[in-house]
């Protein structure tokens, strides 16, 4: 079949005039001026003036004109084929309109290229001129080659060359639509086309060379996304992306080991916090899956750091101690999780900022309140001043938050409450128990933030506090020791009402104050024993930064604590952890202590920040503790340094890349002073020292991809001056004899969050010993743990999902056994009517080892003004029957393990906007 | 200022948060005897001022299988003022406990008497403080019953391994089934004193429990000790009301399935005995304290709904409801009960019947 090109494209977008061409012309017009008139007696030449110089004209160029168009013959092979195909020319045109040269700008191949130039060489064409001029040009000319369908027979359509893509964009979370989106391809030359999603969350871009396509599509306040798309000739290819909301608020940061001007970085996020398996989201509860930190029994909220009692662990909001930081004990922690801004963590070697603790610190910061706009679904905006609610249920409380601007500019506020509801199936339980329950248990506690920022300053209010209590009546009294019968009661609350102001007084200097007023009241009775505290407690702290010079900066602070306190005591003595069971309470006369006094400790505190290359960091400081209560002054040097052996991007370890290693070390003294109970003139002896702790810990951080780190950190504590009691004929005799040690090693590997998941190992590996005097003989801490390995991780599954599993392995706990056969176990003790132990050596007996699987997961539902969230958090999801102690029968001859909690599913639900 | 919690409410957030999560073994109630126990021990003075003498009287029960195999019964002589009142710091001197194994009294084995000597407050250098705490002595007398021969332990490296043995026959050691050990500390205070509280009889099923099937104090000891339970006619037609002491057997074997025969010893709140003050406390705080008083109930067939009971609770006062509910054995017989009421001041008492389970 002959086949005819039925259509050309003579293109002609640039015009190309080669400079030679237009070169000729112009001198071609040079040449032709006629204007010179011959005069004068010398046969000079005389030009007439050359007129006064005016705008030049633009020449008026037409570029040629195809008058007569030559058929190609088609390539035989090609329309055997069935191809089509393009030929882009260059050709050069005469003034004559004669093609006098045909060159191949763009190759079809397929004997396409000869057949066009040969044809190109037969154009004729009116030729293009310059004012009329007739001038050669060189011009492209595309020659289509077309195949068409015999007369009579169906003309088959035509090749198509190019391809579409086309999809739709839909929020992760809950698969709507998202409109307005913006979806961006980048082109093989470079070049890139835009398309913005309509309101079905649609896009299409058609007309597409086949090739790969890197596609991005991004919306404000949502992650964007990437990913490589293929079209093919005269296909369509789909493509539908859903994006995620921007991480939003507060990031919780749990920082570990270094002092606050300096730390080792260990961030938890918020989203870690909330969806840590086993937690129920609660951010205090998060930092006992770090290493370091061992499990404390049942559900207990002790934080026992690196071998230390719980009593050496201090935790402060903004700087104030709070006298309990867990309901009860252990339910959930005094402030809610959505309030904090961060928790710094220090398991040891801390900033001389903290003192009168010897083993860990746990510093929460309240959040500024959050007046950040969202837009549509929650998408973010850069608008402020809006309002934010959110309403939570479990099973255990409910929690109100709200939180918005102020009438006044610059201000904002935010206001919480909750309350628990465990009063009201734990009520028919104790009464089956045999008590007659006159107030069951319950909790609330309550926060209002009041903010102000500038662009240097922040001002802050904040009042909180908590409350705890419960009464009942025992009518059937425990066998093992009657006295934990009758009127049980317990109750603790306090609050807080504090002032913080921070500010950039200067380029090198800045404030930080933080004022705390506030009242603590803890009662507990049983029958006729009963301990009661009640105390005004005041903190106040200032700081000054001064940067000295490049890499030097000092830091200076004041740090008091000051208590009025009365506190009423009406216990038999109880024993020590490490010393025998002294008997029942039932039938011993209590000592009573009746005391009122003031407790005032204030402290002095220095840090330099030294940086003397960008490699090295280090931080010595020095801290002065006095106590007016036992009148003792204590002097603690500490210091702490970083060098990073590789820094990120390293031009000497280019094979690296951002490959960070870094190693750290300090040293350092810490102090704390007697309990309430040692110094005491009834119970205890006055007059004793603080107890000291020297802290030694090394370290190296490592980043091994860009999402993850690990560490690794040896620590040793070597305690003295601990405080100890031997018997004396009238009562103990307290002094400060006591020793002891604790090594240990930490090791976290840990995936920084990234959009799917994140995770971490933790392990732990330690041992704490006691000695109550350098004669006697030397025994394991009541908590110690040699090993706790912690595996957790939570990946976000789309469309909302998100599950997650945390497994810990921990060495079983510590018990005194009772004496073994033939030896007696127990002694009746006529009058409680009951057996008392007789105990082998403290601590001497490990139970077997725990060993826990949590799993959580969690739904979101994002709407377009709220999102509701819901959550079902399993512990101990395969029932393991994890042993916390040893139980005995009545006069301890026999014995049986002790089981913690049974499987327990907690399932909450939370609305917010 | 710091709060730092006591050891003592240390260990209850710790007992609390196993308690109310944990879960424990089903072991027998210390209120079903089932082998050697002591019940009670009685002193006349529960405080005992110095230069008085104490006589004390013990209950114990052979609930054994192999009861009324030969018991022996001794008491140690008076541990005076040990340091920090700690019981085994009387153990330091092992061979104090020599006479505990050579001196028995066997007219009347389950009774001894000790004198409190004239210094044992001023001894321990003790002055009231400005607490009001005021000061004390305490005497500890050690008490052991074996159904074997008592013996004399080497020392060892535990301080609170009790010194005396009881071996059998073979000379093999006895367990705590075969052999029983324990302590009683009387207290001394100048010018404080306390009784033993008081009871007067016994209701079963809501009824009064005639006497003589009652048993007081000195009386139970025909109930007691290896002395086999008094038989009884609950068909008599002289003595009807012992029907009322009649229950027919449970298939649950003493289980809160079976019915429940409600009890109590009678114990009148008004009697002062039962309504002293407890001075020590009351000094302390500086108003009236009652004492904190208890009953624990014992029996050798069947089981109790409760087997401990309060009695009066120092805050709210006397409890009425202080009885509880009798849960018959599966196999016919006779049936001890006992009730042993405390207080917390050293002071008890205790009363006792018997049913016939058919």
């Amino acid at each position: 079949m002959v086949s005819a090109p039925t259509r050309f494209c003579l293109l002609v977008v640039a015009a190309t005039l080669a400079r030679s061409e237009l070169a000729v012309a112009q001198s071609d017009d040079a040449r032709s001026d006629q204007s010179a008139v011959p005069s004068g007696i010398s046969g000079a030449v005389v030009r007439p003036a050359a007129p006064a110089k005016e705008a030049p004209k633009k020449p008026v160029i037409v570029l040629p004109e195809l008058t007569h168009f030559e058929h190609a013959d088609y390539p035989a092979e090609a329309e055997k084929s069935g191809l089509q195909a393009d030929v882009v020319l260059k050709l050069t045109v005469d003034r004559d309109g004669n093609v006098t040269k045909a060159d191949v700008a763009e190759p079809a191949g397929n004997g396409f290229d000869e057949a066009a130039k040969a044809a190109a060489l037969k154009f004729k064409f009116k030729p293009a001129t310059r004012d009329g001029v007739p001038i050669p040009v060189v011009i492209p000319y595309r020659y289509s080659f077309t195949l068409t369908a015999k007369p009579g027979a169906a003309v088959p359509p035509p090749t198509p060359t190019t391809g579409n893509l086309l999809g739709g964009v839909r929020l992760a979370e809950s698969n709507t639509p998202l409109a307005g989106a913006t979806v961006t391809i980048t082109l093989a030359d470079g070049s890139q086309r835009q398309v913005v999603t309509d309101e079905t969350g649609s896009w299409r871009l058609e007309g597409l060379p086949p090739g790969k396509y890197q596609v991005r599509v991004e919306s404000p306040g949502f992650q964007a996304v990437e990913n490589r798309e293929e079209v093919g000739v005269g296909e369509e290819t789909e493509a539908t992306y859903r994006l995620a909301p921007v991480s939003e608020g507060i990031e919780i940061t749990v920082q570990g080991e270094r002092p606050p001007r300096e730390v080792t970085r260990r961030t938890i996020e918020r989203r870690e916090i909330d969806r840590i398996p086993g937690t129920s989201g609660d951010a205090l509860r998060s930092i006992q899956s770090l290493p370091g930190v061992a499990r404390p029994p049942g559900l207990a909220g002790f934080l026992i750091v690196r071998g230390s009692a719980p009593n050496d662990t201090q935790v402060y909001v903004d700087g104030a101690q709070v006298p309990l930081v867990y309901h009860f004990g252990g339910l959930s922690s005094v402030v809610p999780t959505e309030l904090l801004e961060k928790i710094d963590f220090y398991p040891g070697n801390f900033s001389t900022r903290f003192g009168r603790v010897g083993g860990g610190i746990v510093d929460v910061a309240l959040r500024s309140p959050d007046t950040q706009c969202s837009g549509p679904y929650g998408s973010q905006t850069d608008r402020k001043g809006c309002f934010h609610g959110m309403a939570q249920v479990d099973l255990i409380d409910g929690r109100l938050t709200l939180q918005g601007p102020l009438p006044v500019k610059g201000w904002t506020f935010a206001v919480a409450g909750r309350r628990s509801w465990i009063d009201a199936w734990l009520k028919p339980v104790l009464e089956s128990a045999g008590s007659s329950v006159t107030a069951a248990p319950v909790y609330y506690d309550y926060q209002l933030i009041v903010d102000h920022k500038t662009s240097s300053s922040r001002f802050s209010l904040r009042a909180y506090g908590s409350d705890d209590k419960f009464r009942i009546i025992v009518t059937d009294p425990a066998a093992q020791d009657p006295a934990f019968g009758g009127t049980l009661s317990f109750g603790t609350s306090f609050w807080r009402a504090q002032a913080l102001y921070e500010a950039d007084l200067s380029r090198a200097v800045s404030s930080n104050s933080m004022v705390s007023v506030g009242q603590d009241s803890v009662g507990f009775s049983v029958g006729n024993f009963l301990f009661s505290l009640d105390n005004v407690a005041i903190y106040a702290r200032h700081e000054f930064g001064f940067k000295v010079a490049s890499g030097i900066k000092i830091n200076t602070g004041l740090d008091f604590a000051i208590s009025p306190y009365e506190v009423v005591v009406r216990f038999p003595q109880p024993p020590r952890p490490g010393e025998p069971d002294s008997g029942p309470f039932a039938a011993r006369p209590p000592k009573e202590s009746h005391e009122k006094g003031t407790v005032f400790r204030p402290a002095w505190y220095a840090e330099a920040e030294l940086q003397p290359t960008n490699r090295l960091r280090v931080i010595p400081g020095v801290r002065v503790d006095y106590a007016r209560d036992s009148g003792h002054t204590d002097f603690a040097p500490r210091i702490v340094a970083r060098y990073d052996l590789v820094k990120g991007a390293d031009p000497d370890h280019p094979e690296l890349q951002a490959r960070r290693t870094t190693l750290k070390g300090g040293v350092g003294v810490f102090y704390q002073p007697p309990q309430f109970q040692e110094t005491n003139p009834v119970f205890g002896t006055p007059g004793l020292t603080s107890n000291r702790a020297i802290h030694y810990s090394i370290g190296i951080e490592q980043e091994l991809t860009r999402q993850v780190d690990i560490s690794v950190e040896g620590f040793y504590k070597d305690l003295t001056n601990q405080v100890s009691r031997t018997p004396s004929a009238t009562g103990y005799s307290y002094g400060n004899q006591g020793l002891g040690s604790v090594i240990g090693l930490e090791a976290l590997l840990k995936y920084k969050p990234s959009k799917r998941f994140f995770g971490w190992i933790a392990y732990t590996l330690s041992r704490s010993v006691r000695q109550d005097s350098p004669a006697s003989a030397q025994y394991l801490f009541q908590y110690d743990q040699t090993h706790n390995l912690i595996m957790l991780g939570s990946y976000r599954l789309g469309r909302g999902w998100e599950f997650g599993g945390r497994f810990r392995i921990v060495s079983g706990p510590l018990d005194t056994p009772v004496l073994a056969s033939p030896a007696l176990p127990a002694l009746y003790a006529s009058d409680a009517g009951a057996y008392t132990p007789l105990q082998a050596k403290a601590f001497s007996s490990r139970l077997p080892l725990f060993h826990q699987l949590d799993l959580r997961i969690d739904k979101r539902w994002q709407f377009k003004t709220w999102r509701f969230s819901a959550y079902l958090d399993i512990q101990n999801v395969y029932n393991n029957a994890a042993v916390e102690g040893l139980a005995y029968n009545y006069n301890y001859s026999r014995q049986s393990y002790q089981t913690g909690i049974p499987i327990i599913p907690s399932l909450g639900m939370r609305g917010e906007f | 200022m710091r709060i730092v919690m006591s050891g003592g409410v240390m260990r209850l957030a710790t007992f609390l948060s196993l308690f109310l999560l944990g879960c424990g073994p089903d072991f027998d109630p210390p209120s079903e005897l089932h082998s050697l126990r002591v019940l009670a021990v009685q002193k006349d003075l529960p405080y005992a001022p110095p230069g008085a003498t104490v006589n004390l009287q013990m209950l114990w029960q052979d609930a054994s299988p192999l009861a009324g195999r030969e018991v022996q019964v001794a008491w140690s002589p008076p541990c005076y003022d040990p340091p920090a009142d700690l019981y085994y710091a009387c153990f330091s001197d092992p061979n104090a406990f020599g006479d505990m194994v050579a001196v028995q009294d066997p007219g009347n084995p389950e009774h001894t008497s000790f004198p409190v000597p004239l210094d044992i407050i001023s001894r321990r250098m003790m002055g009231a403080d400005a607490s009001n705490n005021a000061p004390y002595g305490v005497t500890y007398v050690f008490f052991a019953v074996c159904a074997g021969e008592l013996t004399l332990l080497p020392p060892t490296s535990d301080a609170t391994s009790f010194p005396v043995g009881c071996k059998d026959t073979t000379g093999k050691l006895l367990g705590a089934d075969d052999f029983v050990a324990g302590y009683s500390s009387i207290y001394s205070f100048d010018g404080i004193s306390n009784n033993n509280p008081v009871i007067k009889g016994f209701e079963f099923r809501g009824q009064p429990v005639a006497d003589p099937a009652v048993c007081l104090k000195d009386d139970c000891l025909p109930l007691g000790g290896s002395a086999p339970a008094v038989d009884f006619d609950c068909d008599d037609p002289e003595h009807p009301e012992q029907s009322a002491r009649c229950v027919p057997t449970c298939a649950d074997d003493g289980d809160p399935a079976c019915t429940g025969y409600a009890f109590r010893p009678t114990i009148d709140k008004h009697d002062s005995a039962n309504q002293d003050i407890d001075e020590v406390s009351a000094k302390q705080l500086g108003r009236t304290v009652g004492e904190q008083m208890w009953i624990d109930y014992y029996t050798d067939a069947g089981g109790f709904k409760s087997p401990v009971r309060l009695l009066n609770d120092a805050t709210n006062g006397w409890n009425d409801d202080y009885g509880t509910e009798f849960y018959a054995p599966k196999t016919p017989g006779l049936s001890r009960i006992w009730a042993v009421a405390h207080d917390n001041r050293g002071g008890m008492a205790w009363s006792g019947i018997t049913l016939k389970v058919r």
